[in-house]
């Protein structure tokens, strides 16, 4: 049906044409293989990575795949147009998957990102797709990297912030450094896990897969969006942190048990819901009367 | 056209094809090395994990805290043996719990101290797992453990001092 309506002129066009479905598969195979990578080497490598911690980084890498294939195999009238450059870098970002590091296969993701995004702005299919690898490469590993050098400065603010609403819950709150505790035999301590930042680089990652997704453009009401997220992740986060407070067995149940992975998911639907609930309610750009 | 149609058609062909075989190979390395690793686990205890200057090298297993007393101070110096880089449940690097405490790092020939010290230990373990990593390999960066000497308020020792005294107590 699709050779019938294509017409003679327009082989390349076709959806069946060969190049056109070699370039598609080969940036699913590059997007999809430094996922793998990295899961891989965390599931093979460290021997319990928590439950917790697989849900938040599985959603990340998950939502950047699936927004990847749906630009790449839905948009009939954009199709991908590599270059040899192109595929140099996409080959030279693949040599990446055999770093013995989990984060570290994302550099590769970043450097072909810069390429999409520098020198092939002009292609709005690879521009998106740059943005998304961009996004989840800060997401993996420059934010994480960032966090990890300069937890030291930042993290005593946010427990400023957690003591200073804590203490509508807990009047006798007492907030020492990187120190929590309500009672004097019992105390937490905020490491680089308990922080919101990664639930935040997390947010913005789903927000922009959810928008591109939809083939919407980054306007008010999206920014809107991704500003309601944010603020209920770090309220999620404040929550599960002050929950922690009372006594050893709720520090168990909302670090480690089940209220964690509950955390975790909600933390995940309040990425979404606030983007979902913007693009129902925005008219379709297609749909949208000229 | 069609010359160019069938260069672009090879072109993006051996693109596919070679990050297939790349995806192929790594994730066969990737198993490969769990199959082979898991059986002779690395004698951790055995392994060199700290410099303390001098020729004094102590052993994962000698790593233990240790006390010091200096003729400087009424109370000891606190010698640690930490993660540079804490992961997990770790609360090594966590500020000390008074805050009038001198906290000092030796890592790798290098005397940390200041309020930036943690910062300044973070970037320094970066730099040589990065460098590991692109030198492919993984687990050499992790054995080396930093000295973490927590000198009491009020107290003056410096850090070489107490280091001298660590060797001491080692020999």
């Amino acid at each position: 049906m699709a050779d019938i309506l294509a017409g003679p002129g327009m082989a390349l066009a076709r959806p069946s044409s060969p190049p056109v479905h070699a370039a598609r598969w080969s940036l699913l195979v590059f997007a999809c293989g430094t996922s793998l990578s990295a899961a891989l080497q965390r599931l093979l490598l460290e021997p319990d990575p928590g439950l917790q911690r697989l849900v938040e980084l599985k959603f990340g890498e998950v939502f950047a795949a699936l927004a990847t294939a749906v630009l790449l195999f839905t948009a009939r009238e954009v199709r991908p147009a590599l270059t040899r450059s192109d595929l140099g870098i996409l080959v030279a970002g693949a040599l990446t998957w055999f770093l013995p590091e989990p984060h570290a296969v994302y550099a590769g993701m970043t450097l072909v990102a810069a390429w999409f995004l520098v020198r092939r702005s002009e292609d709005r299919l690879l521009a998106d797709i740059g943005q998304i690898w961009l996004a989840l490469s800060v997401c993996e590993l420059w934010s994480k990297l960032v966090f990890k050098l300069f937890y030291h400065a930042i993290e005593p603010f946010e427990v400023a912030v957690m003591a200073w609403v804590g203490r509508l819950a807990f009047p006798g709150l007492h907030a020492t450094g990187v120190y929590l505790s309500t009672r004097p035999d019992w105390s937490i301590v905020m490491l680089e896990g308990c922080s919101a930042f990664h639930n935040l680089s997390l947010a913005a990652l789903i927000w922009l897969c959810v928008l591109k997704i939809a083939g919407r453009p980054i306007g008010r009401g999206a920014l809107g969006a991704l500003a309601a997220s944010a603020i209920l992740v770090v309220a999620i986060n404040i929550a599960r942190i002050l929950a922690m407070l009372p006594s050893a067995e709720a520090y168990h149940h909302w670090h480690d048990g089940a209220g964690s992975v509950t955390v975790a998911l909600v933390s995940v639907a309040a990425s979404l819901l606030p983007i979902i609930i913007h693009v129902e309610r925005s008219p379709c750009p297609v749909a949208r009367p000229v | 056209m069609p010359g160019r149609a069938s260069r672009l058609t090879r072109a993006d062909r051996a693109g596919l094809g070679a990050l297939c075989l790349l995806l192929a190979l790594s994730v066969s390395m990737r198993v490969q090395a769990y199959g082979t690793g898991a059986p002779t686990p690395e004698p951790a205890a055995a392994v060199a994990a700290v410099d303390l200057g001098a020729g004094v090298v102590l052993t994962r297993a000698e790593a233990v805290r240790r006390v010091i007393w200096t003729a400087a101070c009424p109370r000891p110096v606190v010698a640690d043996f930490v993660e540079p880089s804490p992961h997990g449940t770790d609360t090594s690097l966590a500020a000390p719990r008074d805050p009038n405490d001198r906290v000092v790092y030796v890592y790798r020939g290098w005397t940390l101290d200041g309020p930036r010290a943690a910062m300044a230990l973070g970037v320094l373990h970066f730099v040589h797992r990065a460098g590991a990593v692109l030198r492919m390999r993984s687990a050499s960066a992790r054995t080396a453990l930093a000295v973490k000497l927590v000198v009491p308020a009020g107290c003056d020792t410096a850090p070489d001092e107490a280091m001298a005294a660590l060797r001491r107590v080692r020999g």
